[in-house]
């Protein structure tokens, strides 16, 4: 091996944190004797960290050195006036109580006269200039975002104390105090400061870091304080104020007492608060429900019309559930299945080279059988860990499967999300033979992951159950992949009455691709519907059973 | 409202910013903020805190701008403060017990150091080189290098996110990192500029 060579090693190892004590001699013996590689070594050094600097810019890092560095600036003589001025002024209002305090009042009220002369000299002497506004914020991403208002902000756009009103879209607004506010449209929300914001009415998702602990959503009916957290507000105006707290702790300062007579309750990861209009407080526990909030940033990257792309409407409604030739490897390997329940679909336009699935299900008495095959340029990316947020995990890429295994619901499967102003759910509509399943392979550990969701309200569910067996494999070319697994009827609800030969249920299958973050949804299909509902939203099919297509195992 | 890029107001930015406005201070940081930090970034030796280093170059300008003479060059000036201001964090590093078991002799600092001499303008023309160099690399080494520098992904998650060995990975980095300085260099050289 040249010098050169060892160089190579020895200085990547160094930018990388990975030399030890003798790599580090032998690095400087290297340099010490070679004033040329030195002279290289700088060079190096200097790109490495210029690439740092350059790839980590955002108009945040800038924003946040810029009031960083003020905020270590001592204050200027304007400020010292103003600040002197606001503690003195009311001393000078207050009785004065003995003579041996009138001294030093009448010594200070002195300097503040000439302190308030001097400083209107001062101030008269600089020509007048319009008070420049204060940047609270920057608008840092922004999907199809249609504004209404005096505010049309693009992204990177500074923001400063004012109202926006968000007619469309999805807008993330990092403040200056660092707080990451996701608002989906449609929004009134006014920004009064960098730690206190006003919500009018529609959503808003908070993720605040701990130097910002204490940022506020005023709302008409609470003010929501962060203890450190993710949340989630809701203020529909005339109904209801909902709070949602995904991460951590809020406190909710309710504007009424509730019916206890507090005026004021700690709400907990897991828990939602919901005022109605009346004012009346209600605490839920609720596992989560993805489809209250939008806490994943997504940007298709194309639309077309009022539907994503990659999206096709559906044009498969119906799909044969075949039983097992024997057992059956789950290893990604789908030589042992009998694939002539296998349906095709692709997405439109220029996606459909690249964009198609093929999904399978078989069954036995003890398990579920599904594969599917993905084609997809950025295969099994997915980032989202499955012990830390495996409702969002459906973003990254993955395959989801909604069905029921009850055959006495039959088809179309009348289910439907509650709504608490509807009524009672349905026993439909909370069962547990309602599942949905989201399966991903969840890239830096290399892992198959299984979610499972029961009922229409999502409200329960498990995240990599034991008993259950799944396997990715990607194709040599990098282009799609294959996803198998096997998963007991005891864990969708049919351990005793598995469906059967026969049987026509509800199913509907979606496939999502990410972009090559492994975290950033791009787009997704949709097959196996009810034909009445083939081509209307992707929407629908979490919210309402009856979209769902026919299982037909034979 | 104070415009840091309208070059017509500056003698007046500067004008305010010696009396204590603090919206002349802010047009001065944001205006000047990406060349200091690219500068001290560029000359700090490792381990070095480079946004603190760059902090108290603004804030020690601030301190002391009644010094600065008004009609010469206010980025020459406070070019001068932030080399004065590396010099006092390279020092210091230098005192510390572990620096030379954690970073090594100090010959790279050194020719940082010498670097540090140089015209400040010699970064600038590095880092806007750095950017045409990146815009010009293919999909598959843009891709490692967001993860590595923006991402910051450890190796290991780099080497499973590709399907390579971490090994593979490191080889990677040092084929793109020579690339992007040849990249660098050949546009110096092309532009009459040289490499120090």
């Amino acid at each position: 091996m040249t010098a050169q060579e060892r160089f190579a090693e020895l200085w990547t190892d160094y930018l990388e944190g990975d030399l030890d004590e003798a790599g580090m001699a032998e690095l400087q013996a290297l340099l010490a004797a070679d004033e040329s590689l030195r002279s290289r070594a700088a060079d190096l050094f200097q790109t490495h960290r210029l690439l740092g600097f350059a790839l980590q810019d955002s108009a945040a890092a800038r924003e946040s050195f810029v009031n960083s560095t003020l905020e270590r600036v001592p204050l200027g003589e304007d400020a010292f006036v103003a600040s002197v001025m606001e503690r003195v002024h009311p001393e000078t209002e207050r009785p004065r109580r003995t003579a041996l305090k009138v001294w030093p009042l009448i010594a200070g009220a002195a300097a503040i006269v000439l302190c308030a002369v001097a400083a209107s000299v001062f101030l008269r002497a600089t020509p007048a200039q319009p008070k420049p506004p204060e940047f609270l914020a920057t608008l840092t991403r922004a999907t199809d975002c249609v504004w209404d208002g005096p505010t049309h902000p693009a992204p990177g756009d500074r923001l400063a104390a004012g109202e926006l009103r968000l007619c469309k879209g999805v807008a993330e607004i990092t403040l200056t105090s660092g707080v990451n506010l996701l608002v989906e449209a449609p929004a009134n929300l006014k920004l009064v400061d960098a730690t206190n914001t006003a919500l009018n009415a529609g959503r808003i998702v908070a993720r605040v870091p701990p130097t910002a602990v204490g940022f506020a959503v005023d709302t008409p009916k609470a003010k929501i304080v962060d203890l450190g957290t993710e949340f989630g507000v809701l203020v529909e105006p005339g109904r209801e104020t909902v709070v949602q707290v995904f991460a951590g702790t809020v406190a909710a300062q309710f504007k009424a007492a509730d019916s206890s007579g507090n005026k004021s309750r700690r709400v907990a990861a897991g828990e939602t608060v919901r005022i109605d209009a009346s004012g009346a407080v209600e605490l839920q526990k609720v596992y989560f429900s993805p489809e209250r909030f939008l806490r994943t940033f997504s940007t298709p990257s194309v639309h077309e019309g009022e539907e994503l792309i990659p999206f096709t409407p559906s044009e498969v409604f119906s799909q044969n559930v075949v039983a097992a030739p024997g057992p059956v490897t789950v290893d990604g390997d789908l030589s042992d299945w009998d694939l002539s329940g296998t349906f095709e679909a692709r997405c439109g336009g220029r996606f459909a080279e690249e964009h198609w699935v093929r999904g399978s299900l078989m069954y036995d008495r003890k398990h579920l059988y599904l594969a599917a095959r993905v084609g997809d340029p950025m295969p099994m990316r997915n980032v989202i860990d499955p012990n830390i947020d495996p409702w969002s995990a459906w973003v990254g890429g993955s395959v989801q499967l909604r069905f029921s295994t009850d055959r006495t619901f039959g088809w179309p499967v009348h289910a439907t999300k509650p709504n608490p102003r509807q009524g009672k759910p349905s026993v439909q509509d909370t069962s547990g033979r309602i599942v949905h399943l989201t399966l991903w392979h969840f890239q830096p550990r290399e892992q198959p992951c299984l979610e499972l969701r029961y009922g229409m309200n999502l409200d329960r569910g498990v995240v990599n159950p034991a008993g259950w067996r799944g396997a990715f494999r990607k194709a040599p070319n990098g282009k799609s992949y294959t996803v198998e697994c096997a998963i007991p009827w005891t864990l969708l609800g049919a351990g005793d009455d598995p469906p059967r030969a026969g049987d026509e249920l509800g199913l509907c299958w979606t496939f999502n691709w990410s972009d090559a973050s492994g975290k950033n949804w791009k787009g997704q299909l949709v097959e196996i519907k009810n034909p009445a509902y083939a081509t209307r939203g992707k929407e629908l099919t979490f919210m309402h059973a009856e979209t769902w297509g026919r299982a037909i195992y034979k | 409202m104070v415009d840091p890029t309208d070059d017509n107001l500056w003698p007046e930015i500067i004008r305010r910013a010696r009396q204590g406005e603090r919206a002349a201070m802010e047009a001065i940081v944001r205006r000047y903020q990406e060349p200091v930090r690219a500068w001290v970034a560029a000359h700090c030796p490792p381990g070095g805190d480079v946004d603190e280093v760059a902090q108290r170059t603004f804030v020690a300008a601030f301190t002391r701008i009644a010094e600065f003479q008004e009609g010469t060059n206010f980025g020459a000036w406070l070019f001068a403060i932030a080399r004065f201001q590396l010099m006092t964090e390279t020092t210091h590093l230098r005192r510390l017990a572990d620096y030379r078991t954690r970073h090594g002799r100090d010959l790279l600092s050194r020719e940082l150091e010498r670097r540090a001499q140089e015209p400040d303008e010699v970064t600038a023309t590095r880092l806007h080189y750095l950017r045409e160099c990146l815009e010009a690399l293919g999909e598959a080494g843009r891709q490692f290098i967001t993860w590595r520098y923006t991402d910051e992904l450890p190796l290991e998650e780099m080497a499973a996110r590709s399907g390579r060995s971490v090994a593979v990975i490191k080889k990677q980095l040092w084929l793109l990192r020579q690339k992007l300085q040849q990249c660098i260099e050949g546009k110096l050289a092309a532009s009459g500029g040289g490499v120090a």
